[in-house]
């Protein structure tokens, strides 16, 4: 698994699917959970990588703007920067999420940073091969997790 | 902090984001398989000792160090994994920007200024992990 000897070191681009929403989370050097293990082998592979590249930025974006001025970003942190690459994926489809905390490396509290405003896809659907999770508490929208949420709450669908 | 660092450790979380993405693309497009592959790092970090810089991005060490003697140095110090914090020894942006610094000895390690870690993939500033900041007194 050679996921378990990076993680640490990387800032993986992690893909799912959270009750049938496309999911991105960026694992900021998080050690995955068991349940996450099979997302971060998924995400390594080369054509996973492929037909991310190969979905095109088609969606308006919205961004959690509040939370992140408030709760993420220091002073000296520019906002630009630090949404570029959620906003991409923002603009892919995926619901894009951070993993939050630096220092506890098996923490995934997670914030949502970009999602793509439109509910219908545009282009073609996301067809992609991807682990799919629920999460009873974000049963009707994954919107609603503007604040901190732990990801640990995954059950296997 | 040293704030002329700072900007080129920034400038370097950049240019270590652009090169793997282009990496990445070419070899997708290659098909030489997966564990060509390179994904962002989690920080980065800039050294410097008099004029001379050191970049580094966190990974695991090579095993021909660009230092072999610094590395030696940081395994020693350190004794075994996971006695001070969990980072793996010489995985740190720190400790591979030390190792890349050309010609330093260990006896002036404390002459050494570092630059802020950054995240490459948002900008953010990370704080040092216990490993670095028994190692170089930040």
């Amino acid at each position: 698994m050679i996921y378990k000897k990076l993680a640490l070191d990387i800032d993986l681009d992690v893909f799912c699917f959270i009750n049938d929403i496309p999911v991105h989370i960026a694992s900021n050097g998080g050690i995955p959970t068991e349940i996450l293990s099979d997302a971060f082998e998924n995400s390594m592979k080369e054509e996973v990588l492929q037909s991310i590249v190969n979905l095109n930025e088609e969606y308006r974006v919205g961004v959690n703007y509040p939370y992140l001025t408030k709760n993420i970003l220091k002073e000296g942190e520019d906002v630009f920067t630090y949404l570029r690459t959620f906003m991409e994926m923002a603009s892919k489809g995926f619901y894009s999420f951070d993993r939050t905390c630096f220092k506890c490396r098996e923490s995934w509290n997670c914030h949502l940073v970009a999602w793509p405003i439109s509910e219908e896809r545009k282009g073609e659907s996301i067809n992609l091969n991807f682990p799919k999770f629920r999460m009873k508490d974000f049963e009707n929208d994954l919107r609603n997790c503007k604040s901190e949420f732990n990801l640990s709450n995954l059950n296997n669908k | 902090m040293d704030t002329k660092l700072d900007r080129i450790a920034l400038a370097y979380a950049r240019e270590v984001l652009s090169n793997i993405k282009l990496y990445t693309q070419r070899e997708i497009k290659s098909r030489r398989g997966t564990e060509r592959v390179q994904w962002p790092p989690a920080a980065v970090a800039v050294c410097a000792k008099s004029k001379k810089i050191g970049k580094g991005y966190s990974h695991a060490p090579f095993p021909k160090s660009a230092n072999p003697v610094i590395c030696k140095w940081i395994t020693n110090s350190l004794g075994s994994f996971n006695v001070i914090c969990k980072n793996a020894i010489g995985h740190c942006a720190e400790q591979h920007a030390v190792q890349n610094l050309k010609g330093l000895n260990v006896s002036d390690i404390s002459l050494v200024r570092f630059s802020r870690a950054y995240r490459p993939r948002t900008g953010q500033i990370l704080p040092y992990c216990e490993n670095c900041k028994y190692l170089f007194g930040l």
